[in-house]
């Protein structure tokens, strides 16, 4: 390769490594890049916010698999990437984040649109390089995306001075590191250990995560429980690992887990986690949770294990192996599970909640049982992120992207933009609320540049509604800073970016939008109006244990 | 009660800050420091005493076990070797097999040489 300016050479590395879309905002320190783009072999999306640039290479990270690319200039431009660099660490999302920096001699001066977003992402990236020297860029380029997609996945930040972007030098691409590395095999004794607890448990639940799914682990966890039957619960970003009409399936578990599935982990005498964390979301008071069981604990990342619950079996490595030495039949365990699956049709949810209005649970899960394999939703953050997580019915867990570590409002919108141009086989729906969708809703102009086909299903109570859920029921229903009765008419504000939209305002009429969102072309966006005082339910009130859920509609 | 971690990394952009915010930020204070460059000047001897943090009531009053320090060390980039010592917890104690070979957490007779050892 004849010598070029290090911005050319970082565009020959991406499409090296087979990117073929890359979302991005220039800008100054950034330019020498974007003039290097031009006529380069992956596309560009301009995106309207740096952020919606993190977001939507999250989502295309997250539906496809591969490692998602965004681009931002220095100052404002890579603050604006921070929250979707949080995220993408949080939930182990596969990310090479590419910023322009001012020039070296200018770094530490206070220069315009200086900011050490080396030093402000530290807390939140899996690695980060500052690249001060242009014959670094060849290492450097090839170690980002080694790592963003190696053992626990996670973002990378590059950060490239812009006088680097311009100097020239003889680089030559360093051979694309495979993708298929796997992590060390966990060690004969762990598995023999947690064999041994398997055989003498009478009361076993597994607990997965969204681990599973990114150690590209689902096959061999579907067949784990086929062979030993043990009833199983989900995080919220496992949801899908078991198909959510497998009889074994419980539900989710947690502060918004079902009630047969909390009850069902408070009881178990082994707790098998795999691929989750022991959040505390899914929890609750970490002392109270699962209080009788022995745990096995199985995770690529050794640091997981035991980090925050003893693991009498830890087993940490590629847990592929490690479900197929464990797939042996338990035939001890019937009467517990006979009583499992007596207790998620005792808590069966009722649908038929009383009134004419839009009753969401209802809703998605009409939504869920219309869609067919190839359907992806993404969500925003809030209560319609948990009624998709409760009642929508995942098959896949690469269908349910949503932000779970982070809880990033204004996630949804960018993340489904990323997610439909990685996964064109695919319909793509956004589930949004009024509060989260404001939060990005500058990427509707994405979706009208690009005609990119995702569908956004806005559920709209006019208040910040899980906010105001908890105010009602823990701060005495008072009320603060919650109401969005002021918001816009979302059907003409997308209408006003070019995207056809409609309103639903009756439970008569879910079945049409349903149909509209699932079989119309290109992007669509249909505006559910339901009443404010709905809520989620159960909920785990703080403090107190999973078992001390509460019920308080029809479902009680 | 206090430990000592000795680490061995790589001299890189940021590599000293990214090890002591790794352990002050996940529960564990620092109590001193010492660094030392290696006479080729591309790695550090790093020799951190910390305590785990004790979280205050109503909180339940656990600290953040010592022996899981090494593990979160280690998956810094680079991390080339990690020592936990500690006179109470030799983090071999419950550490499941580590993934990287990297790894020495709390091994006895470790032949890593430290600053200071």
């Amino acid at each position: 390769m004849p010598s070029m300016k290090g911005a050319s050479f970082v565009c020959r590395a991406l499409e090296a490594e087979g990117v073929d879309y890359i979302f991005g905002y220039p800008g100054g320190a950034i330019m020498p890049f974007y003039d290097a783009i031009v006529g380069a072999k992956f596309k560009h999306i301009l995106v309207r916010h740096e952020q919606g640039a993190a977001f939507a290479a999250n989502g295309y990270a997250r539906a496809s698999g591969r490692v998602g690319v965004c681009v931002a200039t220095s100052g404002p431009g890579t603050t604006n990437l921070v929250t979707g660099i949080a995220d993408a660490f949080m939930d182990s999302v596969a990310m090479v984040c590419i910023t322009g920096q001012v020039r070296s001699h200018l770094i530490g001066t206070d220069a315009f649109q200086e900011v050490d977003i080396f030093g402000i992402t530290l807390p939140i990236v899996k690695h980060s390089f500052l690249v001060r020297n242009v014959n670094d860029l060849p290492y450097v380029m090839q170690e980002a995306f080694r790592i963003a997609r190696s053992g626990r996945p996670g973002p990378v930040l590059v950060d490239i001075p812009r006088d680097i972007q311009e100097a020239e030098a003889d680089l030559k691409l360093l051979p694309r590191v495979v993708e298929e590395e796997r992590p060390p095999a966990p060690s004969r004794e762990s598995i023999e250990k947690a064999a041994q607890l398997l055989r003498d448990c009478r009361k076993p639940i597994v607990y997965a995560g969204g681990g599973v799914g990114m150690a590209s682990a689902v096959e061999e966890f579907r067949g784990f429980i086929k062979v030993t039957q043990i009833p199983t619960v989900h995080t919220l970003k496992g949801l899908g690992t078991l198909p959510y009409n497998d009889p074994l399936f419980l539900g989710m578990l947690g502060m918004h887990g079902f009630k047969q599935s909390n009850l069902a982990v408070q009881e178990c005498d082994l707790l098998i986690c795999i691929g989750a964390r022991f959040d505390d979301r899914a929890t609750g008071v970490l002392s109270k949770f699962a209080p009788n069981a022995k745990v096995i604990h199985m995770d690529v990342d050794a640091s997981e294990v035991g980090k925050l619950r003893k693991a009498e079996a830890g087993i940490a490595g590629d847990i592929r192996p490690a479900l197929k030495a464990l797939s042996f039949p338990l035939p001890q365990i019937a009467p517990w599970r006979e009583a499992c699956l007596k207790s998620k049709v005792d808590y069966a949810w009722k649908y038929n909640a009383p009134g004419d209005g839009v009753y969401v649970p209802a809703m998605l899960k009409e939504l869920g049982d219309r869609a067919d394999d190839k359907t992806i939703i993404t969500c925003d953050v809030g209560q319609h992120q948990m009624w998709v997580a409760q009642h929508y019915g995942f098959r896949r867990p690469e269908h349910h992207l949503t932000s779970g570590g982070s809880g990033a409002m204004g996630f949804g919108l960018p993340a489904a933009i990323g997610a439909a141009l990685s996964r064109p086989d695919c319909r793509v729906i956004c589930v949004s609320g009024d509060g989260s969708i404001m939060m990005n809703i500058q990427e509707m102009a994405t979706l009208n540049r690009y005609k990119i086909p995702v569908k956004i299903l806005l559920v709209d109570n006019q208040a910040l509604g899980m906010v105001r859920q908890w105010q009602e029921l823990f701060f005495a229903k008072k009320y603060s800073e919650i109401d969005l009765s002021d918001n816009p008419d979302f059907v003409k504000l997308a209408e006003a970016f070019g995207i056809p939209a409609f309103f639903v305002r009756e439970r008569k009429d879910v079945p049409r939008a349903i149909d509209r969102l699932l079989h119309e072309p290109g992007p669509l966006l249909a505006h559910v109006s339901i009443e404010q005082a709905a809520n989620v339910w159960p909920l785990v009130p703080p403090k107190k244990s999973n078992a001390e859920m509460e019920i308080h509609d029809h479902n009680k | 009660m206090s430990f000592t971690l000795h680490v061995r990394l790589k001299k890189a952009e940021g590599s000293l800050v990214r090890l002591l915010g790794q352990i002050g930020r996940r529960g564990y204070d620092v109590l001193g420091v010492r660094a030392e460059l290696s006479a080729d000047q591309k790695t550090f001897d790093v020799v951190v005493e910390f305590e785990p943090f004790m979280p205050v009531p109503p909180a339940a009053q656990e600290a953040r076990p010592a022996e899981v320090l090494p593990r979160l060390v280690e998956k810094l980039v680079e991390v080339e070797k990690v020592e936990l010592r500690g006179p109470s917890s030799p983090a071999s104690k419950s550490a499941p097999a580590a993934p990287k070979s990297k790894a020495a957490a709390g091994k006895p007779g470790s032949e890593m040489q430290f600053l200071g050892e």
